[in-house]
């Protein structure tokens, strides 16, 4: 029985280094537009009044949301790094490096959410 | 929904930019917003969430982000010319992603229509009550 691979270059074990930068690309931007509505409504709850506010944001300031962040600055870095890179290589540079700069974009990125851990520690280990 | 056409290998034969979802603003902005985004988002996590966090250690506030601390930020008129920008440009920075992962699942014609309308519903909706979370912050303070 003969079946057609829609992506056949989407499948575990079978991709390049381009693909996986790519699906993280999309992943991270459909997670970030979900989270920026979110984000919106919860800042949105200032329309509530001073106390509605204070009240909802304390609700998201818990060390567990705190840690979030951190993730959160992490998957915004990597997004940002890896849409410079995708800038670059559309004015025609870099693209002969563009392995060695999606690792950078995700080691970076890695650094930086560590960093907001240890930035936030006292809020987070309490 | 359209078929997408199929792509060569052969450089000098390629579908034209159109018939594979590709059209330029769209594109540019993209990238300008997303260039603008880099330095906009950086910003607005070290200012909201780095910045004072000596103060809540040292039990000075309450918490990081507080609706007093926000109100005295949106007094100066700088913090309205980030913040407006930040909220025009990720929503149409992620808007129009959702629109180009559509592009690639080969949506066109009419479904491309009627989702590029409702994305921009979503988005003049959320910009709209997004500008009123700001002015709230002036109104009640």
């Amino acid at each position: 029985m003969a079946y057609r691979i829609r992506y056949p270059h989407i499948r575990p074990g079978a991709m390049e280094t381009g693909t996986i930068a790519w699906i993280l690309h999309r992943v991270t931007g459909v997670f970030l537009t979900l989270y920026l509505i979110t984000h919106i409504i919860v800042i949105g709850q200032s329309v509530r009044g001073k106390e509605a506010f204070d009240a909802a944001l304390n609700f998201v300031q818990s060390p567990l949301f705190v840690f979030l962040d951190a993730g959160l600055a992490g998957v915004v870095a990597f997004h940002g790094l890896n849409g410079l890179r995708i800038i670059a290589f559309d004015m025609g540079v870099g693209i002969r490096w563009q392995k060695p700069l999606f690792w950078a974009s995700l080691i970076l990125s890695v650094l930086i959410f560590v960093a907001g851990v240890w930035v936030a520690r006292n809020l987070i280990f309490v | 929904m359209a078929a997408v056409p199929r792509t060569s290998r052969d450089p000098l034969v390629q579908p034209r930019p159109r018939d594979v979802g590709f059209s330029f603003w769209p594109w540019f902005l993209q990238r300008v917003t997303g260039a603008a985004l880099v330095v906009l988002l950086f910003v607005h996590l070290w200012v909201n969430h780095i910045v004072g966090i000596d103060e809540v250690e040292a039990g000075v506030y309450e918490d990081l982000v507080l609706f007093s601390l926000v109100a005295d930020r949106l007094n100066e008129v700088i913090w309205w010319v980030v913040d407006v920008p930040l909220l025009g440009f990720t929503l149409f920075h992620g808007l129009n992603g959702l629109r180009n992962i559509a592009l690639d699942w080969g949506v066109r014609g009419r479904n491309l229509t009627l989702l590029t309308w409702f994305l921009t519903a979503v988005g003049a909706v959320a910009f709209v009550f997004g500008m009123g979370a700001l002015l709230a912050f002036q109104l009640y303070d």
